[in-house]
């Protein structure tokens, strides 16, 4: 299930040139193997305005708990809530590909989509 | 080659970071902190003990005993729950198989200590939170000596 996440070619280093993709350094183990820390990787900020979150994808989400720290993730699961009178609330369950060096959803809890900056596309540096 | 060389160049331009630590980036974790609540909750219900019986004039002070005591014990207890949760592990628990039970008996404890005022309760959390200190620098590997400020 942890799929390998691609190297960033000429087209994504086009689309940050023109601010469609933000750059992020990791820091930590708990996305190893397939983040090392120090990693640099891209992110597309746009990638959740049209569709949702899909299980698998890396993503960068503010921590619930301290709303200051970013973090990297993979979504474990999207729960998706309904009721009549408003939209359906998405909430993700995260988890670290190492799974003996994070904690995660496993402690934090779900995370609503509202915290989520985007979806990781692409690995510039590993 | 010329790509991976811009690559690196952009790469070089990350100034945001994001974490994969494990949970708050800190990762600062020391039993200190309970043993500090759970003495000060300790030193309060001997104070308590010591003030008999309050007439009027005291009450203002048997009042704020018990709030600190009451506040302190609790204290203790999210202290331990953090650690508890946060720092440990489940390959921790194949050396310690009790560790659970450790840290519920020290967590009904500190609820001990906060409801009444008993020393003899206040004195097992203390000998608990000793016993969780020992565990927890072993699993660090460190040779931490306990110690109480009082």
């Amino acid at each position: 299930m942890e799929g390998e996440l691609p190297r960033s070619g000429w087209r994504e280093m086009a689309l940050w040139l023109i601010r469609r993709r933000r750059l992020f350094r990791v820091t930590g183990d708990s996305m190893t193997p397939t983040l090392m820390s120090g990693a640099v990787v891209m992110l597309d900020p746009r990638a959740y305005r049209s569709r949702s979150p899909q299980e698998d994808e890396i993503v960068v989400t503010r921590h619930p708990r301290n709303t200051g720290l970013q973090i990297v993730k993979r979504v474990a699961a999207v729960i998706e809530s309904r009721t009549e009178s408003s939209a359906p609330s998405i909430r993700l369950i995260l988890a670290s590909d190492n799974a003996a060096a994070g904690a995660d959803s496993r402690t934090f809890g779900p995370v609503a989509l509202d915290l989520v900056l985007g979806k990781v596309v692409s690995c510039l540096r590993q | 080659m010329f790509q991976e060389a811009i690559a690196n160049l952009i790469a070089k331009t990350a100034v945001e970071t994001v974490s994969a630590h494990c949970d708050g980036p800190c990762g600062v974790y020391d039993p200190a902190s309970a043993r500090i609540a759970a003495e000060a909750a300790l030193s309060m219900t001997k104070k308590i003990i010591d003030l008999g019986p309050a007439d009027s004039a005291d009450h203002n002070t048997y009042g704020r005993f018990v709030a600190i005591k009451e506040q302190q014990a609790h204290l203790a207890k999210e202290e331990l729950l953090i650690l508890w949760t946060d720092y440990f592990k489940p390959e921790h628990l194949d050396e310690y198989p009790d560790l659970h039970e450790k840290f519920w008996n020290a967590a009904k404890l500190c609820s001990a200590v906060k409801q009444g005022v008993d020393v003899d309760a206040a004195n097992d959390l203390m000998a608990a939170i000793e016993d969780i200190h020992n565990v927890y620098w072993a699993t660090k590997g460190r040779d931490v000596a306990y110690y109480v400020a009082t």
